[in-house]
C-alpha cells in the first residue's frame, strides 16, 4: 500500500458521515435482523393507536370507515373534549379515580413496606420462606379468581362466608359487594390480600444489601431495635421507596381494570366507575353515549385525557423527586 | 451470626419478636385461607352453603369435565398462554440482546421509544381500532398475542441482563466467524437459561389471568379462556351485572354451587404447579433490575 492511499483512506471515511454510517448500520446488520420484529410491534401497536387518536377531533363513524371513506371532523374541532368536560360524568370519574388512588397510595402503598420490614426481622430462615410463599401466592391469582373468591367469602348469604355466619348468629347481613360505602374498603382489602406480599420483594431485595456491620456497630452504641430500624434500615432503603412512588405516580390512575370491572354492578357503578371501565363501557359496549357524539370518538377522548394526566403525573414526581436530591427514574 | 444475638438482647426486643412471629404467621394464614376454603368447598356435595361442608363428594369435578365448556376454556388458556409465551420470548430476547448492544446506531433512540410508550400509551379506544378495524385482529387469537407481544418493562430488564454478560466469549466467537445472531443463539442464550425461564413463566402467568383482551376481542364464547368463563359461571350467576351470552341451560347448570367451587380450583391449578419454579427465582436479582436508560 502506497503511503498516499494509506493516508486517503481514513479521511474519506472520516468526512462522509453518511458513508460511515452505512458502515456501521452494515457491520450490525443481524442486530436489526432481530430487532424488525419488535420494530414492527411498536409500529403496529403503538404507533398506529397514536395516529388513530385523530379520532378524537372527529366524530368516528365506522360504517364510513368500512367503505374507506374518512370520518367528518367536529366543529368547532374540541366538540369531544367540551361534552366530556361539561358532562356530570366527568366529575363522577374525577372523583372516583382520584379516591381510589389515594386511597391506594395511603393505604395500600405503605403495606408492603411495613410487610417487608417485619419479614425482615425474622430470623429463623425456613419459617421466613413459608410465610413468604404464602403471602406470594395471591400475586399469581388472576382478578377473575380472586373476585370469585371475595364473593365466596363476602357474598350474601346462604353463599358467603362471612354473611352465613352473621345471619346464624342472628345478626343483619352485611352489604359488602353492593353497598357503596363498602366499594373502595373491598377494593383496597382486595388490593393488600393479592399484591401487597408480592410487593415486599423489591424492599427486601434492598435491605438484603445493608451491611450487616452498621448494626454491630449500632448496637455496640446502644442503639435499640427502632433506633437501628430509624437510622439504618430505612435509609438503607429510602432511594427504592421513591423510586417505588414515582412508579406508583405514574401509574396513578391505572387503578386496574380488571379489579373494578369485575366489582361494579348496577348498585355501586356511581362510585366504582373510573376511567378505565367507563370507557369501556362507553365506548366498546356503547352504553350511556352522551348524545350527538360517536362513542368511540368520545370514550377516545377521555382515554387521552387519562394518558396525558398520567404522563404529567409522572413527569411531575421525577421532577420532584430530583429536586429533593433522588436520583429519579429516568 | 454473632450480631444476631447481640441484636437480640432486650426484652421488648423478644416481645417484639413473639408478636411478630404470630402476627406476620396469621396474616399468612389469612391470605391462603380463601382458596383453601374454596378448595374444601369443591369437595361438599353442593358447595359450602352457610359456610358448612356437606358431603365428601367429587361430582362438581366430573360435572365440570363432562359438560365439555369449562374444559374447553382450559384448552383455550392453555393454547392462549403457550404460543402467547413464545411470541413474547422470541420477541424480547432478540430485540433486548440487539439493545444491549450501545455500539449499534440508533440503540439509543429505539430506547427512548420504548422508556416512551411505558410511560405513555394512545389508550383503550384506540388500540381497539388498530386491532379491530385496522388489522382485523377481532375473534382470532392472535388479538390477544400480538398487542402484548412486547413488555417495555421487560424488555429493559432482559437489556440490563445481557449488558452484564461477559463481552469476552461473545468476542471470541465472533472471531471464529459467528455473526451476531450465532453467537445469541448459540452462546448467549444457553448461558442466559434462568433469566429466560423466569421471564417466560411471568409472562406465561400474564396470559393465563389475561381477562380484559379476551373479553374486548373474542365474542365466540366456544373461544374464550377460563378467566372470562370463571367470570361468567360464579360471578354473573351471583348477581353482577347481567348475563350476557348465556343460555338458560348454562344459568341453570352455573347456579349448581359446587361447581363454582371446582371451576375457581381447576383454573388455579396449573398456576399452582408452575409456582415452586417461579419461587426459585423470585430472590435472584433478575426480576429487580433497575428501570434506567
Amino acid at each position: 500500500m502506497t503511503r498516499q492511499a494509506e493516508s486517503r483512506m481514513p479521511t474519506s471515511r472520516r468526512r462522509n458521515p453518511v458513508r460511515q454510517l452505512a458502515h456501521r448500520v452494515a457491520r450490525y446488520r443481524w442486530l436489526y435482523v432481530m430487532l424488525t420484529p419488535t420494530i414492527l410491534f411498536y409500529v403496529l401497536f403503538k404507533f398506529m393507536p397514536l395516529l388513530s387518536l385523530r379520532i378524537v377531533f372527529q366524530k368516528y363513524s365506522p360504517a364510513l370507515e368500512v367503505m374507506g371513506q374518512p370520518s367528518p371532523w367536529t366543529n368547532p374541532w374540541y366538540q369531544n373534549f367540551s361534552v366530556f368536560f361539561k358532562s356530570k360524568d366527568f366529575w363522577m370519574l374525577m372523583r372516583n379515580t382520584f379516591s381510589l388512588a389515594i386511597y391506594n397510595i395511603i393505604f395500600y402503598f405503605p403495606f408492603p413496606l411495613l410487610l417487608s420490614l417485619l419479614l425482615n426481622e425474622l430470623r429463623h430462615s425456613g419459617y421466613k420462606r413459608v410465610v413468604q410463599s404464602m403471602v406470594y401466592l395471591p400475586h399469581f391469582l388472576s382478578w377473575a379468581v380472586i373476585a370469585s373468591l371475595v364473593l365466596l367469602v363476602l357474598g350474601p348469604a346462604p353463599r358467603g362466608l362471612v354473611n352465613s355466619v352473621l345471619v346464624q348468629s342472628g345478626g343483619a347481613q352485611i352489604p359488602f359487594l353492593y353497598g357503596k360505602q363498602w366499594f373502595r374498603p373491598i377494593y383496597i382489602i382486595e388490593l393488600i390480600w393479592k399484591e401487597a406480599g408480592w410487593g415486599t420483594i423489591i424492599y427486601l431485595a434492598a435491605l438484603s444489601g445493608v451491611d450487616e456491620q452498621l448494626y454491630e456497630a449500632a448496637v455496640i452504641d446502644g442503639a435499640g431495635r427502632f433506633k437501628q430500624l430509624i437510622h439504618i434500615t430505612l435509609p438503607a432503603i429510602q432511594s427504592t421507596i421513591v423510586i417505588l412512588l414515582i412508579l406508583r405516580m405514574g401509574s396513578f390512575l391505572d387503578t386496574g381494570f380488571d379489579q373494578i370491572y369485575l366489582m361494579v354492578n348496577s348498585l355501586n357503578r356511581d362510585i366504582g366507575m373510573v376511567f378505565d371501565t367507563y370507557i369501556y363501557d362507553v365506548g366498546i359496549l356503547g352504553n350511556k353515549v352522551p348524545p350527538r357524539v360517536s362513542s368511540f370518538s368520545y370514550s377516545a377522548t377521555v382515554g387521552l385525557f387519562r394518558s396525558i394526566v398520567s404522563l404529567a403525573l409522572v413527569m411531575g414526581t421525577n421532577k420532584m423527586a430530583k429536586a429533593l436530591g433522588e436520583e429519579g427514574m429516568y | 451470626m454473632a450480631n444476631m444475638t447481640a441484636r437480640n438482647q432486650s426484652r421488648a426486643g423478644r416481645a417484639f419478636d413473639i408478636a411478630n412471629y404470630f402476627g406476620v404467621g396469621l396474616l399468612a394464614a389469612v391470605m391462603v385461607a380463601p382458596l383453601l376454603y374454596c378448595l374444601i368447598g369443591s369437595f361438599s356435595a353442593t358447595g359450602m352453603s352457610s359456610g358448612k361442608f356437606v358431603a365428601f363428594s367429587l361430582d362438581a369435578y366430573r360435572m365440570i369435565f363432562g359438560s365439555g365448556k369449562t374444559a374447553r376454556a382450559i384448552g383455550n388458556s392453555f393454547v392462549i398462554t403457550i404460543v402467547g409465551t413464545l411470541i413474547n420470548i422470541v420477541m424480547t430476547s432478540t430485540a433486548a440482546y440487539a439493545l444491549s448492544k450501545p455500539q449499534m446506531p440508533g440503540h439509543k433512540w429505539l430506547t427512548y421509544m420504548v422508556v416512551f410508550f411505558m410511560l405513555f400509551s394512545a389508550g383503550l379506544i384506540p388500540d381497539f381500532i388498530v386491532v379491530a378495524n385496522r388489522l382485523h385482529l377481532k375473534n382470532t387469537y392472535w388479538s390477544v398475542w400480538l398487542p402484548v407481544a412486547v413488555s417495555g418493562y421487560n424488555l429493559i430488564v432482559m437489556r440490563n441482563f445481557f449488558r452484564q454478560l461477559p463481552e469476552s466469549i461473545e468476542e471470541s466467537a465472533r472471531i471464529d466467524g459467528c455473526n451476531e445472531l450465532q453467537s445469541f443463539i448459540r452462546i448467549v442464550l444457553p448461558m442466559s437459561k434462568a433469566s429466560i425461564a423466569t421471564f417466560s413463566l411471568f409472562y406465561a402467568v400474564g396470559h393465563w389471568n389475561n381477562y380484559i383482551r379476551p373479553m374486548i376481542y373474542l365474542d365466540n364464547s366456544q373461544a374464550w379462556p377460563i378467566t372470562v368463563w370463571l367470570r361468567q359461571i360464579v360471578i354473573l350467576s351471583l348477581g353482577g351485572l347481567g348475563n350476557d351470552n348465556m343460555s338458560e341451560n348454562e344459568i341453570v347448570w352455573a347456579a349448581t354451587d359446587a361447581v363454582k367451587y371446582s371451576t375457581i380450583i381447576v383454573s388455579t391449578v396449573p398456576i399452582l404447579c408452575v409456582y415452586p419454579f417461579l419461587q426459585k427465582h423470585f430472590a435472584k436479582g433478575v426480576l429487580v433490575g433497575s428501570v434506567k436508560g
